[in-house]
């Protein structure tokens, strides 16, 4: 599965995980990291994606755990997690390379951030961006080549 | 479940996070890089063939030197036959109508 796909097909549940998340977990801080943590859970999983027939029940699984597991950190024991059936967890070594990405990428000025959502997530070219931001091309190359040395840094 | 949890305006801004973190992760830095312009490289081709042209044509032509230079230039060129005859020669040194005696150092 692509990235694209992924991102059309699972990220317009994130209003309802996060709904989920804060009913169990009671806090909009935790509950948005939450939000974070399961849409990389489930990408580092990506070779179990194409078999997802049920994307909702699955990504709603994987929240719950996800919430229990933080509960039960905080010492609160009242919830138990959904046994049987449940998707593998990814690869320890992949959750943690996302979780420095995404830390990487949230390290970034806003203006910085916007760009990359410009260029990654739109997939506009330097001369649209250009376009649309009012600045020079050679300022977002000159932008594009300081984001990536700051990425790299913390990756 | 009852849907009456507000959302956080700021959701979607995290999730774009996690889409713009998800991409990098599989295609890599590359992938904030500008997409090839091959109409650009198309349309410069003619116009660095031109280029190309035009140097070689303006830089391969030979030149006149000025007069005094002309002059100066038939003196090296005496005074280097005389040098390289030396070294073919195996000699250690070499005098020319201009200067005195120059040796010739060892390599």
């Amino acid at each position: 599965m692509s990235p694209e796909e992924f991102i059309r097909r699972f990220l317009p549940l994130g209003d309802n995980l996060y709904r989920l998340a804060f009913s169990l977990l009671g806090s909009q801080e935790e509950a948005e990291d939450a939000i974070q943590d399961v849409f990389l859970k489930m990408w580092a999983s990506q070779k179990q994606l194409d078999t997802v027939r049920d994307p909702a029940s699955w990504s709603y699984i994987l929240m719950r755990n996800l919430c229990v597991d933080r509960l039960r950190a905080r010492g609160d024991r009242r919830q138990e997690p959904i046994p049987e059936g449940l998707p593998a967890e990814p690869p320890p070594e992949e959750d943690e390379r996302l979780q420095r990405i995404l830390s990487a990428v949230r390290s970034l000025s806003p203006k910085s951030r916007e760009l990359l959502r410009m260029r990654l997530v739109e997939g506009l070219p330097y001369d649209e961006i250009a376009r649309q931001t009012g600045q020079s091309e050679l300022a977002l190359r000159v932008a594009f080549h300081r984001i990536k040395n700051q990425i790299k840094k913390k990756i | 479940m009852k849907q009456d949890t507000h959302i956080p305006e700021d959701l979607a801004g995290r999730l774009e996070e996690v889409a713009t973190a998800i991409i990098l992760a599989e295609r890599g830095l590359q992938a904030l890089d500008d997409k090839p312009r091959r109409r650009w490289v198309w349309a410069a081709v003619p116009a660095v063939a031109l280029a190309s042209l035009a140097a070689v044509l303006l830089v391969g032509r030979p030149r006149p030197l000025p007069p005094e230079a002309e002059a100066a230039y038939a003196q090296f060129e005496k005074a280097f036959s005389y040098f390289s005859e030396a070294i073919t020669d195996g000699m250690d040194s070499f005098s020319t109508p201009y200067q005195e005696t120059l040796f010739i150092p060892e390599q």
